[in-house]
């Protein structure tokens, strides 16, 4: 159930939310809801009152025959937006938040994932998850409708996160399914040695298919709001680091602004977006934040290319 | 100042321990997981760098908590004279004592005094000034030398029987006696009082038996005594009186007042400044022996049979008493029990503001 992630009242106010790939809203494929169109080779989805404004094409004249009233015809079209969600299931998914208990940026990424998938499910589009950890995938094929999305949540639940970004990643499912059409959402601390993450969004791009990069951070992880001496275990690489955190907290911020600002500049150098997301704050400003910004300007998109 | 125990200063090496362990806390690190450590090996520094002592302010309390313990266990003491040298055992001889006697006894070297006003040298001649009693000269020992020093006396055997209540000392006096001694070298022949003026109450039948039995023992060494009713005047009292009346002695009087009422005694603030030349407190059962030891001679009294004679039990001890010869020291000890309570929650005060957070 879509509650187990995400509660009734958090639900109610993405109902205004849409996800609208890029390439759409910059007019390069359909647009929202252009399901709604009828013609040739369109499945049957119900009859209505004409309306003055109607085009009288779409006017079921056999059924005018047969009821001496006008019924408009209405069809559905599968919509040809993928969305695929890459699930980053690594160790270091496993942080947690020193300000609420038991929450992890992983449960934060199962959240968010299934809101998403949820809204993808209301409008249609088709949508399938790809977990990464250490041995490879886990894959909840694309799909739609009410039974896919409970399959996927019932797994999503399942997922849990270990091992570190696999040497030699092999998605070859992925690379069957991606379109121009698709959307990739790349879910993820984006915490990587040798940039294995971003080597696999520059596959993931250049299939054609639209990013949408969400790094997971804590607040501490953003503000290092550590006090005393204390010895930092990588939960990946197991590397011990013993620092003094007064010292060592305008170099943290540095290191870390420095690398936001790269990884920033090389997901936008791939067409995509980088949203990075607070697991303290609460769902809905997540997903809204990530709705409604406005998309990179295509001068900036260069400019960040450059 | 010096200390009564130098084996308490030992725990000075226990500085070392706040000190090994601010410097070993370097060392220490609480650990937390985090996802990633790549941008903070950059801030990591040299070991030695990161060996510098922290929360300076905990560290100097601790250091000063046990400093102050160590000088509560020492026993700090501030003295109040130090007559002769201020170090050594001291052997205080009774002037009965012979120089052969004391060869036979297990006395360690020292310095030798007499047990005499002023304490003079055993190389001086016989001290020919009139002794006081023997517990006084012991107290007065105790209070004017060094209390580092060990303090022997060597009395012969009459003092052992001597039964009163012993005076608290702030040191561990050794007693050695000498049996069969009846040398009087050196006790000037004038000093038995001629007379005593005994004041006691009309109603007051308890003091009979230690008035008489007191009153036989100075007559058998030639002292005339007369008992007086309170309400005697006070011109007619002799140099040494026995004040054995609950009324108030005489506000003039200048002799040597013995008093068997407590609160007539000097440790009434009241009489503090009294024109006295001396107050002695003493139990009316004690009265006789009190007085032929202090002011007659040991061995003029002899000790009536089946009179508790036990060498072992005349040993001064120690005790922690608020007697007047105690406070004499000037003990820091309250003081620095006070300074260590105070630093003890200066303490635990810093240490909880250098509490390290939960991270």
């Amino acid at each position: 159930m879509i509650t187990d992630f995400v509660d009734a009242k958090t639900l109610a106010t993405l109902q205004d939310l849409r996800f609208i790939a890029q390439q759409i809203a910059a007019g390069g494929a359909y647009g929202l809801h252009s399901s709604r169109q009828k013609g040739a080779g369109l499945e049957f989805s119900q009859y209505r009152a004409y309306e003055p404004g109607d085009d009288p094409r779409n006017v079921d004249w056999r059924l005018y025959a047969r009821s001496d009233r006008f019924y408009v015809r209405e069809s559905d079209r599968e919509s040809q937006q993928t969305v695929w969600f890459l699930l980053d299931l690594t160790e270091s998914m496993n942080q947690d938040s020193h300000q609420i208990n038991h929450w992890t940026k992983l449960r934060y990424s199962q959240c968010l994932t299934a809101a998403l998938c949820y809204l993808s499910f209301q409008q249609g589009d088709r949508f399938g998850i790809i977990g990464i950890h250490e041995n490879g995938l886990k894959l909840i094929p694309d799909g739609a409708g009410h039974r896919h999305l409970d399959r996927t949540l019932l797994a999503l639940d399942g997922y849990s996160s270990s091992g570190s970004w696999p040497e030699n990643l092999t998605l070859d499912v992925l690379w069957e399914n991606l379109n121009p059409h698709s959307v990739c959402v790349v879910v993820s601390d984006f915490f990587q040695y040798r940039n294995e993450i971003l080597s696999t969004l520059k596959r993931i791009s250049g299939a054609g298919s639209e990013i949408l990069a969400l790094q997971l951070v804590t607040q501490d992880e953003i503000d290092f709001s550590y006090t005393g001496k204390l010895a930092f275990l990588d939960r990946e690489t197991q590397t011990v680091v013993q620092v003094d955190t007064a010292d060592a907290r305008e170099s943290y911020l540095r290191e870390f602004s420095a690398y936001q600002k790269q990884l920033q500049g090389d997901v936008l150098d791939l067409g995509g977006r980088l949203e990075t997301c607070v697991i303290e704050k609460p769902l809905d400003k997540t997903v809204r934040q990530i709705l409604t910004r406005p998309l990179p300007s295509r001068r900036g998109r260069l400019r960040g290319a450059r | 100042m010096s200390v009564l125990y130098p084996l308490g200063l030992l725990g000075l090496l226990g500085l070392l321990i706040p000190l090994a362990i601010h410097l070993l806390q370097q060392g220490y690190h609480k650990t937390v997981l985090v996802g990633s450590v790549r941008w903070l090996t950059a801030s990591q520094k040299p070991r030695w760098r990161r060996l510098r002592l922290t929360q300076p302010w905990l560290l100097a309390l601790r250091l000063l908590l046990i400093l102050v313990a160590t000088l509560i266990l020492a026993e700090f003491i501030i003295e109040r004279a130090n007559v002769g040298g201020p170090h050594g055992t001291l052997i205080l001889l009774h002037p009965d004592v012979t120089r052969e006697q004391l060869d036979t006894l297990d006395v360690p070297d020292g310095e030798q005094r007499w047990l005499a006003p002023g304490f003079p040298s055993t190389a001086l001649d016989t001290p020919g000034v009139e002794p006081h009693g023997l517990w006084e000269l012991v107290v007065e020992a105790d209070r004017k030398f060094d209390p580092q020093r060990e303090i022997y006396v060597v009395t012969t055997d009459a003092a052992n029987n001597f039964s009163f209540a012993k005076p608290k000392v702030g040191r561990d006096i050794r007693w050695q006696s000498l049996t069969g001694s009846t040398s009087r070298k050196g006790v000037p022949e004038q000093k038995v009082p001629a007379f005593i003026d005994i004041v006691v109450d009309e109603d007051n039948s308890e003091i009979v038996q230690p008035i008489t039995r007191a009153i036989r023992a100075w007559q058998s060494v030639g002292v005339q005594t007369a008992i007086r009713f309170r309400d005697v005047e006070s011109s007619n009292l002799s140099q040494w009186v026995i004040w054995m009346s609950k009324t108030e002695p005489p506000k003039d009087y200048e002799g040597v007042l013995v008093t068997t009422e407590a609160e007539h005694s000097v440790s009434n603030p009241r009489w503090r400044y009294r024109p006295l030349r001396k107050a002695i407190l003493v139990q009316p059962t004690e009265l006789s022996e009190m007085l032929l030891m202090s002011f007659v001679g040991y061995d003029q009294y002899a000790p009536e049979p089946g009179y508790p004679v036990d060498p072992n039990s005349i040993r001064l001890e120690q005790t922690s008493s608020t007697s007047d010869v105690t406070k004499s020291n000037q003990s820091l000890s309250p003081w620095l029990v006070m300074i260590f309570g105070l630093l003890f929650l200066a303490e635990r005060t810093t240490s909880l503001f250098f509490a390290r957070p939960e991270s």
